[in-house]
């Protein structure tokens, strides 16, 4: 991994981390001048894990220097464009759900005597969504005094904005600059990708999380450091949104030969423990149930049998991808032309991209809340979390077949 | 670094494009930020909103985030303070019901809102 992406890596983990002792710390009731130097001791560790220490296999593919400076001035110009249309796109205090759930939980957290209120919001405030998003701003709305303003979640939210692109663009480039080019300006033009991002939801939080995890799955057979942090992230999945664990549970079966190998069992458990360890907290800490998990009935599973319900989510999946993937569904369609061409099977992270599509349809398939309505407010925010993963999965495997325009910067490796 | 320039430069943006535009949480921020200087953190309020009912789903939530951490109950009756949200126009005709038997916390006017946080006396 390049170091620009460790960093990137890096990142993500301390979001993690952040969140996760910051809950802590409210639930444990210390002093926040105590919780601040806790989190950067821990980032500083967690700094020095994952940056320090690259093995060859991660540093070997670089171009030469005339390439390295084309890379870094094409993504310069993309984290440009991303940064002038994000603001341009971003409403002030994010979407309905952002100010109604995910800055609300923020806020309230941003009172260490009065956290708890949140759990009593019961009516359409989802005291149950998972807190990686709201504690990481409350706890930089503490570090800076600003509970009151609205500028923590839009910078939060474009942070993670952009991240998505450089990361998925540093993992592509190493293999083919074109490719990472084409992928990284799908990234800019897709307006699908920076509204939803600015809309300041978990959604893109999380989907930079499954991002993390399988980018680090790519190395894990050559640094085991890559292993543990691709389980955090699988955890941390779940720490962000409670379908996260759907995504995390997909994503841990379809890698299962490598986090379950006998010899991997030791990094893999304990890297994936801790974040589940403060999502158990949490679910012991909140009173609340999930409404689908208690809406659910016996009767729910009987929906499996209603065709006109498959036809429904399936013309709106479909309307989705049509509608808001403008851009990027032509180059999905020219990446399957090529698989067809090549003779290759889609590769495991294009695969763990259209397993989870089809669990996130199952759900609606079978969910105790109208369809209709249940399918129009969330089911574009649930796509839009396999977006990312799902641009670096064809960005990889288009560069790893070698196409004849392809000019590679270095050696394809690593494929697990 | 690049990350940390571009999110920088939106941030700048974001203050000059956005800030400026009409948007119904500023709208009522003023008259909702003495109420909550007028009550404490802790405290739990009802909430009734005299008007278009329409409008008060969206004024219970925009009345909940400004006033976090404090719990805002849909339910006019579940809490002792009680923080009323009208249009000036009816204001007048509901003053008495609102403050007659009751001590007022705070009174506010943002826009065309009154805001009225009142308690038993």
């Amino acid at each position: 991994m390049s170091e620009r992406n460790r960093y990137m890596i890096f990142a993500g983990m301390g979001i993690g981390c952040i969140s996760s002792i910051y809950f802590l710390y409210l639930l444990m009731g210390l002093p926040f001048w105590l919780a601040v130097p806790l989190a950067a001791a821990a980032l500083f560790a967690l700094g020095r894990w994952l940056i320090t220490g690259a093995t060859v296999s991660e540093v070997q593919a670089s171009g030469t220097e005339k390439q390295q400076w084309i890379s870094l001035v094409v993504l310069a110009a993309g984290v440009a464009a991303l940064a002038i249309t994000g603001p341009a796109m971003a409403p002030k205090y994010g979407g309905w759900d952002a100010w109604t759930i995910w800055n609300l939980h923020a806020r309230t957290l941003t009172d260490a005597e009065n956290w708890r209120k949140m759990f009593q919001n019961v009516a359409n405030g989802h005291p149950d969504y998972p807190l990686a998003l709201p504690a990481t701003l409350a706890f930089f709305m503490r570090l800076f005094s600003s509970a009151d303003g609205y500028m923590i979640p839009f910078v939060f939210s474009m942070f993670v904005a952009i991240s998505v692109p450089v990361l998925v663009y540093g993992e592509i480039e190493r293999r083919s600059l074109p490719v990472a080019v084409v992928i990284l300006a799908l990234f800019v033009v897709e307006a699908y990708y920076i509204i939803n991002s600015t809309t300041q939801y978990a959604d893109a939080l999380l989907s930079f999380f499954l991002l993390c995890a399988v980018v680090c799955v790519q190395y894990a057979r050559d640094n085991k450091k890559y292993l543990m942090a691709a389980a955090v992230f699988a955890g941390l999945c779940v720490w962000t949104k409670n379908e996260g664990a759907i995504l995390a549970g997909i994503f841990m079966v379809l890698y299962a030969p490598v986090f379950f190998s006998r010899a991997a069992l030791r990094y893999t458990l304990p890297a994936i423990a801790v974040p589940l360890l403060v999502v158990f907290v949490f679910k012991l800490v909140c009173p609340v149930q999930n409404d689908l998990v208690q809406e659910a009935g016996s009767g729910t599973m009987g929906f499996l049998l209603h065709g006109e319900r498959w036809t429904t989510v399936f013309n709106f999946f479909a309307d989705v991808f049509n509608q808001r993937f403008a851009y990027s569904r032509w180059i999905v369609a020219a990446y399957l032309v090529l698989c067809v061409v090549k003779k290759r099977l889609p590769s495991k992270r294009f695969l763990l991209v259209v397993v989870c599509a089809f669990a996130y349809f199952l759900v609606y398939v079978v969910t105790p809340k109208d369809l209709a309505w249940h399918l129009s407010t969330s089911a574009e925010r649930l796509l839009f979390q396999l977006f990312p993963v799902m641009l670096y999965a064809v960005g990889m495997d288009v560069a790893e077949m070698g196409l004849p325009w392809g000019i590679t910067t270095g050696k394809t490796q690593h494929v697990v | 670094m690049l990350v940390v320039l571009g999110v920088a430069w939106a941030a700048l943006g974001f203050d000059k494009t956005v800030s400026t535009a009409y948007d119904a949480i500023d709208g009522l921020r003023d008259g909702l930020n003495e109420v909550a200087a007028a009550t404490p953190a802790g405290s739990n309020m009802s909430f009734q909103f005299i008007g278009d009912p329409a409008r008060k789903d969206y004024a219970l939530a925009y009345a909940r985030y400004i006033l976090a951490p404090r719990y805002v109950s849909p339910d006019e009756r579940e809490c002792d303070t009680v923080l009323t949200m009208c249009n000036e126009s009816v204001y007048g005709k509901v003053q008495a019901a609102i403050e007659g038997n009751r001590r007022v916390l705070a009174k506010t006017r943002s826009k065309n809102f009154y805001f009225v946080a009142t308690c038993s006396k």
